[in-house]
């Protein structure tokens, strides 16, 4: 199965892209898993991945929240609004 | 009690509601502005990203908590998303209440926790690069 991974702001330039797929078998993952596939995944942003939060379905989530393929998944670096 | 929020694509054009709503006693406006420097290097714009609709979720939902907490009459967001020059407005809070100090204090701890916690990511666009001749 495939986890999309949405990027925002400095992570998606530093990726190169908006999204990130992420092929697993396992049908979920923890967010903290998550977070090490993404890094092996896009090196790139490995510097700044453990200190983004992770939304799912547009809510925040902890480091032991259970996330499926299904789900809206997004990387919420650091925000910076105003 | 009104809530307004709306994302622009770039930049911000001048304020045009200055009047506030009957029985009204202040009318707080806070507009931000791109700086010409991020930390001490020159930029020419900032490039604003959001989360949408998250973002606007999650500002509808502070600027609601703002009205009942601080008992506004009205709160209105702008904020931009996309390509904001320096110089120019990214940013625009309007607070509306019947004394100031409950203005203030929304207007103060709205700011602070848009800035914790609303997806919202900027990124610098330096200058380009001077060419001697």
């Amino acid at each position: 199965m495939t986890y999309q991974v949405l990027l925002f702001g400095a992570e998606a330039m530093a990726a190169g892209t908006k999204t990130v797929d992420i092929a697993n078998d396992d049908p979920a993952v923890t967010t903290a898993d998550l977070k090490t596939l993404l890094i092996e995944a896009v090196p790139a942003i490995a510097g700044t991945v453990p200190t983004c939060r992770v939304a799912v379905n547009q809510t925040f989530v902890a480091d032991d929240h259970k996330i499926v393929a299904t789900d809206e998944i997004a990387l919420i670096g650091m925000v910076s609004g105003g | 009690m009104s809530v307004d929020v709306t994302i622009v694509q770039g930049p911000l054009g001048p304020d045009t509601r200055s009047t506030g709503e009957l029985g009204s006693g202040a009318v707080l406006t806070f507009e931000g502005v791109v700086r010409p420097t991020e930390g001490s290097a020159p930029i020419s714009a900032l490039d604003y990203d959001a989360y949408l609709p998250m973002a606007e979720t999650m500002l509808a939902e502070l600027a609601q908590d703002m009205v009942e907490r601080h008992e506004l009459m009205a709160i209105e967001v702008e904020h931009s998303v996309g390509r904001v020059g320096a110089g120019e407005t990214s940013f625009r809070l309007r607070v509306v209440s019947e004394h100031r100090a409950e203005g203030l204090a929304a207007a103060d701890e709205f700011i602070t926790k848009m800035k914790q916690d609303v997806p919202l990511f900027k990124v610098p666009v330096e200058l380009p690069a001077q060419v001697e001749s």
